[in-house]
């Protein structure tokens, strides 16, 4: 059952299982992996939270007192505690790729870094990893409001039938199969081609779909069918039928791309990929939106018709996209999840 | 011809029966929503300032219909264009015969 996906509603609970052939997958699959990325990312928190607890209060007791010549005992635990309320504690991974905890003093700069010991963090996660988690878990507000333009995409998308074939979205297919065969085999460099030419089979389907949807669009745009004797209104139906078509499996493949890129912990790629996508749905599907609304046999023009909701869909990676490229890494924690852990 | 106006409440009685305001008026008497351009045949929103009446795929639908009516009156001229050679073919035949 490795391959089917819980499709999980607002607050996480799933709601059915889904197959890799229904529509609802790579949604419902992205969902998946950025919840199970975030929760991951939420327990590193909270073990780092831990271990620098448990660790730090020596060596900032002994900092204080070699710098003000006196050693003072004062309750080192009770003061993180305070520190770690206020975010006054920041997690660092150096050049090295060891995790440092840094806390702030009273004068409010950061004290020389403290290293963690790998021993000390739960699981096995290296500090790469571990830096990742943290990333996620500071990054939790941008994903879940990505994770939410996405959904009204979706709906927004999968509202129209299904038609024929063709072969750009033949690559889909064959993307989605290669995906599912790399899930299923143990052999650890397989996999890896499978993921490389899955994600290069979505990545070409979705560049030949957004061509073709381009060209369509165009064609509606130049009124090339005013040529067309007695047949305006059909070469007018079938162009719209591709483009509803194209754009359907070009947020398929992109969301099967990023649910990928997330599952491989790789969450630049992933926003690269929403961001192509986020990219296109304002460049031809929000600007094209009112003409497209007129050729449209089952748009109705309402309010709320499908093109004019179209014209309002956005998605925007770029907060995402900025905290991922920041050069430093650091992240800041609070004690509220160590609290969570406890309690 | 100006443009017709129409209210796009989906919930709005005016919008189910696609009720056509005239293009000066600016707020549904049902509902109270603010009127946008709507085709005169399909009710599909048009953007303000365009020349159209009717949407895009109205206006194909009316010149098909009217490519329609000039191929119809074009095929009959070209049946009767049809007869007289078939009577020339006899009369050539006619004159070979001879
Ligand atoms: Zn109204
Ligand atoms: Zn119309």
């Amino acid at each position: 059952m490795g391959d089917i996906v819980e499709i999980l509603d607002i607050n996480g609970e799933p709601i059915k299982a889904v197959s890799p052939y229904d529509a609802n997958y790579p949604v419902a699959l992205l969902r998946d992996n950025l919840k199970r990325t975030i929760d991951q990312a939420q327990n590193a928190a909270n073990a780092i939270c831990k271990a620098v607890a448990k660790e730090a209060p020596i060596v900032s007791e002994i900092q204080k007192g070699m710098k003000q010549g006196t050693k003072y005992v004062v309750d080192m635990s009770d003061e993180l505690i305070k520190a770690i309320d206020e975010g006054t504690i920041k997690l660092q991974q150096t050049k090295e790729g060891k995790l440092c905890a840094q806390l702030m003093q009273s004068d409010g700069k950061f004290g020389s870094k403290l290293g963690i010991k790998k021993e000390v963090l739960k699981g096995e996660m290296v500090p790469t990893q571990i830096t990742n988690a943290l990333q996620m878990a500071a990054l939790q507000e941008q994903i879940q409001s990505i994770a939410e333009q996405i959904v009204t995409i979706d709906r927004s998308v999968r509202d129209v039938l299904q038609g024929q074939q063709n072969d750009r979205i033949g690559l889909y297919y064959s993307g989605l199969a290669m995906y599912l065969e790399a899930k299923n085999t143990d052999n650890e460099s397989l996999r890896q081609a499978l993921l490389v030419q899955a994600l290069r089979s979505l990545a070409e389907s979705t560049f030949q779909l957004e061509l073709t949807m381009q060209s369509d669009i165009k064609y509606l745009v130049d009124r090339e069918y005013l040529s067309e004797r007695g047949k305006k209104v059909k070469m007018i139906d079938e162009r719209m039928s591709s483009i509803n078509k194209a754009f359907e499996f070009i947020h398929q493949a992109s969301l099967l791309r990023a649910a990928i890129y997330c599952d491989q912990g790789e969450m630049k790629a992933m926003t690269t990929a929403l961001g192509e996508y986020s990219h296109f749905i304002e460049n031809t599907v929000a600007k094209n939106a009112a003409l497209l609304a007129q050729c449209d046999v089952s748009d109705t023009g309402e309010m709320a018709g499908l093109w004019n909701n179209r014209a309002e869909l956005k998605l925007d990676v770029s907060e995402l996209e900025q905290k991922l490229t920041a050069k430093e890494k650091v992240f800041y924690i609070g004690f509220a999840e160590a609290e969570n852990e406890a309690g | 011809m100006k443009q017709a106006k129409g209210c796009i409440n989906k919930s709005c009685e005016a919008n189910k029966k696609k009720l056509k305001y005239k293009s000066d008026d600016n707020f549904c008497l049902k509902c109270g929503s603010s009127l946008v351009p709507v085709c005169k045949k399909c009710h599909t929103q048009l953007l303000e300032n365009e020349e159209n009446v009717l949407c895009v795929r109205c206006s194909a639908d009316k010149q098909d219909q009217k490519d329609k009516v000039v191929d119809g009156a074009k095929k009959a001229g070209g049946a009767v264009v049809a007869a007289v050679s078939l009577v020339v073919g006899v009369a050539g035949a006619f004159v070979r015969k001879k």
